[in-house]
């Protein structure tokens, strides 16, 4: 087994993007995480491209314009946490010795005239009565409010954290900072979750340059080692189920800091998958940064801010950035990459040391949800 | 699972609503707004459905709901397409 580092990253601006082709924003963060690995592009030996909805050959299609072919490439799809897994998927190459140098890229183009939600997924039972994905979500407020006492106010708190370190990151789809009353004034779109309660729709693209022992320190002198890397799908769960936590989430998170032995006491910084206010207190439960019912108090401590216990999602997280679906996995890696690095700027989380990036993915019934990534990095 | 074992089975369709949302931004063919329940049926199972005739309740976690077979959303061509929905029981 090698032990697999993070050597470049590169992403494009997260936000509406007409006039750019989603080849072309794929090649641009390829492109940028090139340069910034000292790679030669004739040297990578395999490419993992996540999307949800792009089309065919995305990687082929988007290399081929840094004059890279040929070569191994692989195209993945686990909805919301596609770039994840193409992550997952490239690190398994290196990690096994097949290949040194390996991108792992995300894309996604998901703006249209007329706007609104993603398409629905037709064949579908519970999304053919109606459970659109802020539904879901909702109710899982809904649940949390309930039985823990959870406020409107704490949930807002979320979304104010997010916006306030998206305006110090110039990659971001919104970059203004909003207050707790903007949030609850805001239009429902399913209670108690507001416009400014869920993520905006984004187009984007993200890459990461992972390679394998035998090279990672002839490229940088500041590799970021990948401490494990993890990926789980949902259990079987019986029809209509709707929880105040994710069984999921719980599961990727034990694993992977049984792997890399680090615990969630030691994560400096910590990319997590918010797509709306809720899923942020949800997910700080179940990756141990405090206990069950306890997350609306740990964030109105300010236990999530960039100068917090732990910082969680300093790059605006996606609510603040942006989700377009297949890079939101890839981009978190590109932040953790910066930030142990030291090259966060104004967002910077001093002395980060350790890293965790989260997504969750798919909307299935039967199932809590598709796919969860998580991987921790350290220096 | 084994040939035959299958049954039919009948439940008379109540149970308590478990969580639930009003949908204010719904997707084509579902007129805004609605409600969205998962409902723990008394006979087991758990099930994810619309209300009916919910407006101008107090809707709220525990209350108990009753099936009944209703207008969920509607086809391509505008025609209201019938499916489960539960009925809050007015306590």
């Amino acid at each position: 087994m090698s032990e697999v580092f993070v050597v470049g990253a590169g992403m494009t601006n997260f936000g509406p993007q007409p006039a750019i082709e989603v080849h072309e924003l794929a090649r641009l963060a390829v492109w940028e995480a090139i340069q910034s690995s000292g790679v030669d592009p004739r040297g990578v030996e395999a490419a993992f491209a996540g999307h949800a909805y792009q089309g065919q050959c995305f990687a082929q299609k988007a290399l081929m314009k840094i004059g890279v072919s040929g070569i191994p490439m692989v195209n993945v799809e686990n909805a919301c946490a596609s770039g994840s897994t193409a992550l997952y998927s490239a690190h398994s190459l290196v990690a096994s010795g097949q290949a040194d140098i390996v991108v792992a890229l995300g894309a996604e183009k998901l703006t249209r005239p007329g706007g609104g939600f993603l398409p629905i997924v037709t064949d579908d039972l519970e999304s053919s009565m109606g459970r659109v994905m802020p539904s879901a979500f909702a109710m899982m407020a809904q649940m949390h409010r309930k039985n823990y006492g959870t406020t409107l106010e704490q949930m807002a708190m979320v979304a104010v954290k997010n916006r306030r370190n998206g305006a110090l990151n110039p990659r971001c789809h919104f970059k203004d900072e909003i207050t707790i009353a903007d949030v609850l004034a805001s239009p429902s779109i399913a209670d108690p979750l507001t416009r400014l309660s869920c993520c905006p729709i984004s187009d984007g693209a993200a890459a990461v340059i992972l390679a394998g022992d035998r090279v990672a320190r002839q490229l940088t002198a500041k590799p970021i080692s990948i401490r494990s890397c993890v990926l789980v799908s949902g259990t079987r769960t019986p029809y209509g189920v709707v929880d105040d936590k994710s069984e999921m989430s719980t599961r990727a998170a034990r694993l992977a800091y049984e792997k890399s032995g680090i615990p969630p006491e030691d994560v400096d910084v910590c990319e997590l998958h918010d797509p709306f206010t809720i899923a942020e207190l949800i997910h700080y439960e179940d990756l141990g940064f405090c206990r069950q019912g306890e997350s609306g108090k740990f964030i109105e401590a300010g236990h999530a801010n960039i100068d917090g216990k732990v910082a969680v999602s300093p790059s605006g997280g996606l609510m603040s950035k942006g989700h377009p679906l297949g890079a939101t996995g890839i981009a978190q890696i590109c932040e953790i990459f910066w930030q142990l690095r030291g090259e966060a700027g104004p967002r910077q989380v001093r002395g980060a040391k350790v890293g965790l990036a989260h997504t969750v993915g798919g909307g299935v019934t039967k199932l809590e949800a598709g796919a969860c990534g998580l991987t921790i990095l350290t220096v | 699972m084994r040939e035959g074992t299958l049954s039919d089975y009948e439940f008379d369709g109540s149970g308590r609503i478990v969580a639930f949302t009003t949908v204010h931004r719904g997707i084509s063919g579902f007129d805004s707004p609605y409600a969205l329940a998962v409902v723990s049926l008394d006979a087991g199972p758990s099930f994810i459905g619309q209300l009916h005739d919910w407006q101008g309740q107090d809707l709220e976690i525990g209350q108990r709901v009753e099936l009944v077979i209703a207008p969920i959303k509607r086809d391509a061509a505008g025609n209201e397409i019938i499916g489960p929905k539960f009925h809050p029981i007015r306590q």
